[in-house]
């Protein structure tokens, strides 16, 4: 085939140049810090060119979704029977606004992390560059998901985006410090890769599922509308083979992105250095999960709705509106500045599901875009709070600090911890470019709920039972949202009072300053970004600002699902009915009323040093402490998980070693002591056998000796002419007997007794006798044997004839 | 045409032969002869690996037919194709490796172990190039000498007890095979696989199918080994030799995992659909050696006994892919069948391949471990990453391909499988899925949290040195492969995809 | 090689027909002979005779020519020229094997008898050549009276063989318990003979057979004992469980070479005889042929099981190779009871590997007895480092002995479970398959002495060279057989059925 050229088929080299510098670093350049670091950031510097070309070519083009999608380069790659499966580049919209995105935080983030990991450690420590290795792998793995052309590479980058995160945390501390919930990053690590791990089994039989039916698992044929109408109208285990694979795929979006129940790895990843939270949070891996579910979306649309509606909710966007809710809960009463944001990413990201699940698509996209925006400015601006926190701290007590960040060792009671927002306060003034950064991010954080709910009012199409038409009220995932936008409102609100209006609460507050500006920089520049992206998505119908700017988001994004033309029909075709306009005023009104209550509590009078927190106090004044203390427990769901699957299966696991092998030395478990019982068993039995052989012939032949001896000196003394055959028989068998007997009581008995005596003595070593070592016994069983052997075979005749 | 093949079996037998007459004093030219002739046959297999695939990976090619016992119209019949040929290279490769290896290693009675270590490879390439049933058992039954020598005389403190039973485990299931193997001869007058194949033994005779069927997957069972076959391994493994755990593990193993797929699928179709479809005896076997060798695996503390147990659940994953295919047996006039029993057996092929790489490269990380520490117990270590950081590295890879992380090797071989599985047995897939999961916890959990995380205990490895170039030298071959592989499996894939393509296509 | 025309012989071609019994007959007497004029001599001018080797060389060539003469017999097929006696290729195919295993027996028992008793190796070597002589003629005998009389000779040679160093105290305990045990069960086997007699009025055994076919069912009931008792004979013959007791106690205190000789002659002569007379006498197409066959079964069933059991208990290497060859006898019979041509073919395939194997195994024993004078297992520990070549050697003959491929064993083994399945007898298969691994259970005890237990004393042991001699030669027909059995199964197999057809 001719290989024309096309700008786009550049975005194949994007992963690419993070890839080779994690492999330079680990292989050459571990020794050297600085050559270390600047390869990574100059690769993630070149990806992010690429990047840049790919994504305007994209918006130029431009290209659309499905068969408008772009896609190059196939290399042979799979094979199974008949069918090929290529490796190429696919991008469409969705992966275009991924590709200007990702790369820029990624950038920011390095950029960051080299002012933020200090390593003043003596020697030159091989943490240093390893850490930035694993980053350049962990976004080479996220720009894989984007650009690649089939869900198998997809799921391979994302595989190694979750290795990334357990290797970032594992591996992180060596000393094992409990933090905030006694949780070491290892174990955080540990538990953040099982988890995702799940997810990822879940997402491969869905993939494997897929595989089988289509025949490949490349974009353009998995998503093209005749596959998708075959798959939803196959049956598979009493449902579409298209309801089990969306199921199974989301069953991974779910754990990477952490959606409830599996959203537990992600709270405990706060252990690990803030710019990996960054990563973690909000630039790659939570938001690839939530990319999983834009990528395969046509597959969600054409899964059947029936089976998998709760209460008239899409089974995904009521799982994102149930983590939306809880999450955001359970954010409100967290004291640890990352750990709040922790659980704030929990809720953004499932009203991402939420939305993508009621069919907003380009809401959901956005929303995710700008989350990941959000968060990492917020993530970074708390990363620089701790910093100064952890400086103030140095400077008022004479305290040597380990190198890293939050690391001191055992804390008792109101121990110092930079990450407690209670000790902050003030920081305002003292942080001040930190302070605007943040301010922006918060604000922004606050806004986008609404603009996602608002999503109700803009769209034809929501998805589940009904239409928009029918009255939004009854649906329970609206009201989730809606709630959980408040909250969203009023934990910003209340995180943003805590840390920097007031007086300063500790010494450390008071003795804080900026950070260096290898820390600010990259606030700043995402502060920007994030102003300025915003108007792209607004909604055009938003009050006030709505329509300013014609909302191009939604176009270019749209039009990845052929929504794109819709908006700008609608706007044409002027302003909206009233009842939809309720949900969006619905939303503001919460969203404000949780920035007016958060004033109300926190800044209006801002917290004087030492005191309680307030939404704990007020919760303890209205008896809701257990309320309290389950929600700063999250809810003791990871206890139960632990209690249960973890415990449960160590326990399992031990048993079946116990029956297997056993465990400690020499005792042998029950299915290896079959085994050998069989083996011993044989020994036994030829020891029996030879026992037998032996002795109990012998005591036979013992009990028959005189018998015989006598029936020998009859036939002896008998006439033998008078007697039969039989009895003749006899005769002879038993005279042989007696000349034996008599000859060996002669010669041999004595003979071989000192015989055997003798060589005993002489030879030593022979101890046994030989056999018995007497032939008369041996004769008589042959007697014995031959009689009964006459006997049987004359009863076989008396049966036969 | 040149011989190519017999070449290949006899070269490391002539270098055995060789290395007898050498003088056991002169240490070092033995160690050279071993390499030596273990390196060309490596090349030579890499040669005729590169030839099938050029000629087509499909049919037999190098075939060398002659008459051995006329009597019985036993053939000295080799050939190779898709299948064989990438076996062959692991053969050839993994001994080289453990002889360059033991060079450095094995200190005493240097002459015999290198003799016996070529004689071994000699009949283990056999197994895996005889297209004739009594060549393949004789094969079969000549590697398990060596190999018990080798755990015998080389072995740890328990070698007795564990080279007694893996040698008489082993006979038992290899004298039920040789019956069987008869039977075939007495029903199809043949003894060459492909044509007792197209003959169908016992076809229509259900009872003495059966008996026959089951014979041979005992064997198989046993070797591969499945549970509940399996005990004779985490004891041989943990007393055999390091090169020894190697082999057995890497090539030993595979040979039942071969023969499931040459002898037993293609001459006892229907029994075997019968066993995993009407009677599914065998997925269970496949889905419990998987799942209880994982959980077992998750509650080891001897280092080598824990990748022995991984390599139980690895295998049960070739017994999956062979049931995968064997299932669909009749259904495979549809493309989408075909393609999945295709790719189950893909699956199964793979992971024998990468198994043999992933797991030689645990257990030479293990022996070197060893060789330093003097223990295996994961208890005693901790904190190693900064002492042995290369070591660290090299681990990080091979344990996390042996997780079947995806985009390295061990990753396809599960996939395949279960892509094979999850449409023919959707129960069977969702239960072999946990295995995965276990392994996955037991490797990171066991051997990366407790070998290399937390805490290092100064005053007793602060001597501990790192990698020699030597070790280096064996282990990064296989880590290249792994990571090789796990990007571009299309070299492997088609190798074995057209080998299995046609293996179904030919079945009645 | 001569060719027969018309139904009479000519004396010439009669004596012929005998030329090997002949050969070894002369060359017994003529040793004989030469024992008194050297002895005499000696007694002039009394030089001792310790290194005195020509008597072992005579005997050599008595055997190698006779071997000659049989193998110059090979193709000729007189069944029913000759009254009492046939010469085919059945026949000849066990006198092959009889002589050649007599041959090596004479080759090893050099050293082992010049250091025991110097000055009656003549007698010694004299008595193998009358030792092989029945067992020509129990080959090739038709007739019961000759069998008997052949195998009455058999055991007096044997008797005295056994008790041949007569100041051991076990030697003679042996031969006494030995001659006890053979001289009744002998008479046993007489007392059938007569019954046969009696009851057919003939002692060929095809006339045995006409007369059979002829009345019916009438003898059965009587003809059983008879079949009983001489079966019994047979059985003792051959170390069939119950009336193999002779066997260790004989085995043990035999010396070494002689028991080498007990543990393959008396086997090939006593399956040949069991066949013929079986197949010739009782042809299985006879209603109670099937009497015999169910005997025959419950006899080789009991014999391998215990032969093994009880061999995997053995401390002492000589009485667990009794036990182990008690064991191969009830391989054997499955050949028997199957009583096809490959019946046929499989024992006469399995005698062959069984003489190499069995007596690679006694060189390897005696070579280590001549330099430790032990035979206890646990004192072959460390042999494979102080005698590298004896103990592979050693090595082979046992996996030949348990049957592992590429060794001889493996072929005997194999093609007499071929046969058996062909004849469906699986069950019986079945223990056979579990005997073979009990077998390996008790090789294993060697094998781990040799090799993975550490020597006691490191000193090496040489071995002498007629010794290496005979080891090599049965070790190399162990791989020979092994590797390429074709031209031995040809050969079997064109033996066996000629005189089955008749």
């Amino acid at each position: 085939m001719v290989f024309n050229f096309n700008l786009l088929d550049l975005a194949c080299f994007i992963p690419l140049f993070p890839l080779l510098a994690f492999v330079a670093v680990s292989l050459y350049a571990h020794r050297d810090r600085k050559l270390s670091h600047s390869l990574v950031i100059g690769g993630m510097l070149v990806a992010l060119l690429l990047a840049q070309i790919v994504f305007w070519r994209a918006v130029t083009l431009p290209v659309g979704g499905g068969g408008r999608a772009y896609e190059s380069v196939n290399v042979h790659w799979l094979v199974a029977g008949e069918e090929r499966l290529t490796l190429g580049v696919y991008v469409d919209p969705a992966a275009a606004v991924m590709l200007f995105i990702v790369p820029l935080l990624c950038l920011t983030i390095f950029i960051y992390s080299v002012g933020y990991m200090p390593f003043d450690a003596p020697q030159v420590d091989p943490r240093y560059s390893r850490f930035f290795a694993y980053l350049s792998l962990f976004a080479a793995g996220m720009l894989g998901i984007v650009v690649f052309n089939n869900l198998l590479a997809f799921f391979i980058s994302w595989e190694i985006m979750g290795t990334c995160a357990y290797l970032l945390l594992g591996s992180w501390r060596e000393k094992a410090c409990p933090g905030f919930d006694e949780i070491t990053p290892r174990e955080a690590g540990l538990k953040a890769f099982v988890v995702t791990k799940i997810g990822a089994l879940f997402f491969m039989l869905g993939l494997a599922l897929l595989y089988t039916e289509v025949g490949s698992l490349a974009y353009r044929d998995i998503f093209n509308p005749e596959t998708l109408k075959r798959l939803a109208s196959t049956p598979f285990l009493g449902t579409s083979t298209a309801t089990v694979i969306a199921l199974l795929l989301f069953g991974g979006a779910a754990a990477q992105s952490a959606q409830f129940p599996l959203h537990v790895w992600l709270p405990d990843t706060t252990e690990g250095p803030t710019p990996v939270l960054a990563m973690i949070h909000a630039a790659t891996m939570a938001s690839a999960g939530a990319f999983l579910v834009v990528r395969a979306y046509p597959l969600f649309q054409a899964a059947e709705v029936g089976v998998w509606a709760i209460g008239g909710v899409p089974f995904v966007a009521f799982v994102g509106a149930v983590t939306a809710l809880g999450a955001s809960l359970i954010a409100v009463v967290q004291h640890d500045v990352k750990g709040m944001f922790a659980c704030s990413t929990i809720s953004q990201l499932g009203y991402v599901i939420a939305a993508l699940g009621i069919g907003a698509y380009t809401a959901g996209v956005f929303h995710l875009v700008m989350h990941a925006f959000c968060k990492t400015l917020l993530f970074l601006g708390a990363g620089s709070v701790i910093r100064g926190m952890e400086r103030g701290r140095q400077q008022t007590h004479a305290y040597e600090f380990e190198e890293q960040e939050d690391a001191e060792g055992e804390r008792e009671e109101r121990s110092f911890d930079p990450r407690d927002m209670i000790d902050m306060g003030g920081l305002r003034w003292r942080m001040p470019r930190t302070f605007w950064a943040f301010l922006v991010g918060g604000a922004a954080l606050s806004i986008l709920p609404l603009i996602t709910i608002s999503f109700w009012s803009t769209s034809e199409r929501v998805q589940g039972v009904g239409v928009a038409s029918v009255n939004v009220l009854s649906r329970p995932d609206f009201w989730m949202l809606i709630v959980a936008a408040g909250l969203t409102a009023f934990y910003t609100a209340r995180q943003l009072f805590m840390i920097f209006a007031g007086p300063p609460r500790t010494g450390a507050a008071t003795h804080t300053r900026e950070s260096a500006p290898s820390l600010t920089r990259p606030l700043v520049i995402l502060a920007v970004f994030v102003v300025c992206l915003f108007w792209l998505g607004i909604p055009a119908d938003f009050p006030l600002i709505g329509g300013l700017i014609p909302n191009w988001f939604h176009d270019f994004v749209g039009s990845a699902i052929g929504a794109g033309a819709q908006s700008t029909a609608r706007l044409s075709g002027g302003g909206i009915a009233a009842h939809l306009q309720f949900p969006l005023m619905m939303g503001l009104a919460f969203a404000l009323g949780g920035l007016l209550v958060g004033w109300l509590v926190y800044g209006l009078k801002p917290m004087r040093a030492g005191e309680m927190d307030r939404l704990e106090a007020g919760m303890r004044k209205l008896h809701l402490g257990w309320l309290h203390t389950g929600l700063r427990k999250r809810l003791y769901i990871d206890w139960v998980y632990r209690k249960t699957f973890v415990d449960g299966s160590i326990w399992l696991a031990d048993a079946l070693d116990r029956f297997d092998c056993g465990r400690e030395e020499g005792a042998r478990g029950v299915l290896d002591g079959l085994v050998n019982g069989v083996g011993s068993a044989g020994m036994v039995l030829s020891d029996a056998v030879a026992w037998f052989d032996t002795r109990v012939l012998d005591a036979l032949v013992n009990r028959l000796a005189w018998v015989f001896g006598g029936l020998s000196n009859v036939a002896g003394w008998g006439d033998v002419h008078m007697m039969d055959a039989s009895v003749n028989w006899m005769g002879v068998a038993a005279r042989q007997v007696s000349t034996g007997l008599e000859f060996f009581d002669l010669r041999v008995i004595d003979g071989v007794v000192n015989g055997i005596g003798k060589t005993v003595r002489s030879l030593g070593g022979w101890i046994r006798p030989i056999q018995t070592g007497r032939v008369q016994r041996y004769l008589l069983i042959a007697v014995v044997t031959i009689l009964a052997l006459v006997l049987t075979f004359f009863m076989i005749l008396q049966l036969n004839i | 045409m040149f011989p190519i093949l017999s070449v290949t079996l006899f070269v490391p037998l002539a270098g055995a032969l060789l290395i007898m007459v050498i003088p056991s004093e002169d240490v070092k030219t033995i160690r050279r002869v071993g390499v030596a002739f273990a390196f060309a046959t490596l090349v030579l297999a890499a040669i005729i690996w590169i030839g099938v695939m050029q000629w087509g990976a499909g049919e037999m090619r190098y075939e060398e037919n002659y008459p051995w016992i006329p009597a019985f119209n036993i053939h000295f019949h080799l050939g190779v194709d898709g299948l064989s040929a990438p076996m062959v290279f692991l053969t050839t490769l993994l001994t080289t490796l453990s002889l360059f290896y033991s060079a450095r290693t094995i200190e005493e009675r240097v002459k015999e172990y290198y003799w016996l270590f070529l004689v071994m490879e000699t009949s283990l390439l056999g197994a895996f190039l005889s297209l004739d049933l009594v060549m393949f058992y004789v094969f079969w039954e000549i590697q398990l000498l060596p190999m018990f020598l080798l755990i015998g005389v080389w072995g740890g403190e328990k070698r007795l007890y564990a080279a007694r039973k893996f040698f008489i485990y082993a006979m038992v299931g290899s004298v039920v095979m040789l019956l069987a193997i008869i039977g075939v001869y007495l029903q199809t007058g043949t003894f060459n696989i492909i044509e007792a194949a197209a003959a169908q033994p016992f076809y229509g005779n259900f009872t003495w199918a059966g008996i026959a069927f089951w014979a041979f997957f005992v064997a198989f069972a046993i070797r591969t080994p499945s549970v509940p076959f399996h005990t004779w391994l985490p004891d041989a493994h943990t007393e055999a030799p390091t090169a020894g755990s190697v082999i057995l593990s890497g090539v030993l193993l595979q040979v039942g995992a071969y023969g499931l797929i040459r002898v037993a699928l293609p001459l006892f179709p229907e029994q075997f659909q019968y066993f995993v479809w009407d009677a599914p005896v065998i997925p269970v076997i496949g889905v419990a050696s998987i799942v209880y060798g994982a959980m077992v695996c998750m509650a080891q503390w001897d280092l080598k006994r824990l990748i022995a147990y991984s390599s139980v659940a690895h295998l049960g994953y070739v017994t999956l892919g062979v049931c995968a295919a064997a299932g669909s047996f009749g259904l495979l006039d549809t493309p989408m069948n075909l393609n999945a029993a295709v790719s189950g057996l893909n699956g199964a092929a793979f992971q024998m391949f990468s198994h043999g790489v992933i797991t030689g490269g645990l257990f030479f990380l293990a022996g070197m471990l060893y060789e330093r520490t003097q223990t295996r117990d994961l208890g005693d270590f901790g904190g190693l990453a900064r002492q042995i950081p290369h070591y660290y590295g090299i681990t990080l890879v091979i344990a996390f391909a042996a997780l079947g992380l995806p985009g390295l090797a061990g990753f396809w071989g599960e996939f395949f499988v279960f892509r094979g599985t999850v449409h023919a047995m959707p129960i069977v897939a969702f239960a072999g899925i946990l295995g995965i999961l276990f392994i996955a916890v037991c490797m990171l959990w066991k051997i990366l949290q407790h070998l290399f995380l937390g805490e290092l205990d100064e005053e007793k490895w602060s001597g501990l040195t790192d990698v020699a170039w030597w070790e280096k030298l064996t282990l990064w071959p296989l880590v290249l492969i792994i990571v090789f592989l796990g990007l571009y499996p299309a070299p492997l894939l088609d190798s074995f995809n057209a080998a299995m393509t046609t293996l179904l296509q030919t079945l009645p | 090689m001569i060719f027969f025309e018309g139904s009479t012989l000519t004396l010439a071609q009669t004596l012929w027909l005998l030329a090997p019994e002949i050969v070894l007959l002369a060359t017994g007497l003529l040793l004989l002979a030469l024992h008194a004029l050297r002895s005499r001599q000696e007694q002039e001018q009394d030089q001792d005779q310790e290194n005195e080797r020509w008597p072992v060389y005579v005997a050599l060539g008595g055997f190698v020519a006779a071997l000659g003469a049989a193998v110059s017999l090979w193709g000729c097929n007189t069944q029913g020229l000759l009254a009492a006696f046939s010469c085919d290729p059945f026949a000849l195919t066990s006198k092959i094997v009889a002589l050649g295993g007599m041959g090596i027996v004479a080759l090893m028992s050099d050293d082992y008898i010049r250091a025991r008793r110097p000055r009656r190796q003549a007698e010694f070597y004299a008595l193998l050549l009358f030792c092989s002589l029945p067992m020509c003629l129990m080959a090739s005998a038709t007739d019961l009276i000759l069998i008997f009389l052949a195998f009455e000779f058999l055991n007096i040679t044997s008797y005295i063989l056994t008790g041949y160093l007569r100041d051991d105290v076990r030697s003679v305990e042996a031969a006494i318990k030995y001659f006890l045990y053979g001289s009744t069960l002998s008479v046993v086997m007489l007392f059938g003979v007569s019954w046969f007699y009696g009851l057919t009025g003939a002692t060929d055994l095809r006339t045995i057979a006409a007369v059979l076919i002829d009345a019916e069912n009438v003898l059965r009931p009587t003809l059983l004992p008879a079949l009983i008792f001489v079966l019994v004979g047979l059985a003792y013959r051959v170390g069939a469980v119950p009336f193999h007791q002779w066997a260790p106690d004989a085995y043990e205190g035999a010396p070494t070479p002689v028991a080498a000789f007990l543990s393959v002659g008396p086997k090939v002569a006593g399956f040949t005889v069991i066949l013929r007379l079986l197949l010739t006498a009782l042809p299985v197409d006879l209603v109670l042929a099937l009497d015999w066959r169910t005997l025959l079964i419950a006899i080789s069933v009991l014999t391998m099981t215990l032969g093994n059991l009880v061999a995997l208990w053995q401390d002492n290497i000589k009485r667990l190779l009794a036990y182990a060859s008690i064991a191969q006898t009830g391989y054997i019979l499955i050949g028997v009871v199957i009583a096809s041509p490959r019946g046929v073919t499989a024992v006469l395939l399995y005698l062959i590997t069984y003489v190499a194997t069995n007596l690679g195994v006694f060189a390897a024993v005696i070579a280590f007895s001549n330099q430790t004078g032990s035979d206890e297992i646990e004192d072959y520990a460390g042999l494979g480092k102080r005698a590298p070549l004896l103990a592979m050697g050693l090595f082979i003959c046992l996996l030949s002995l348990v049957g592992i491929p590429l060794t001889a064993g493996f072929v005997g083994k194999g093609y007499l479970f071929l046969a058996a399945i062909e004849e469906g007898l699986l069950w019986m298969l079945v223990i056979g398959a579990v005997n073979h691994v009990i077998s390996l259970a008790y090789c294993w005890k060697v094998i781990r002495a040799m090799y993975l237990v550490p020597a006691q004393e490191e000193e090496p042991i040489s071995t002498s060279p007629m010794l290496a001699v005979s080891l090599g030669i049965t070790v190399a027909g162990v791989l020979f057989i092994g590797v390429f059995p074709g031209p031995f199964i040809a050969l079997v197999q064109a033996a066996a059925p000629l005189f089955l057809g008749g």
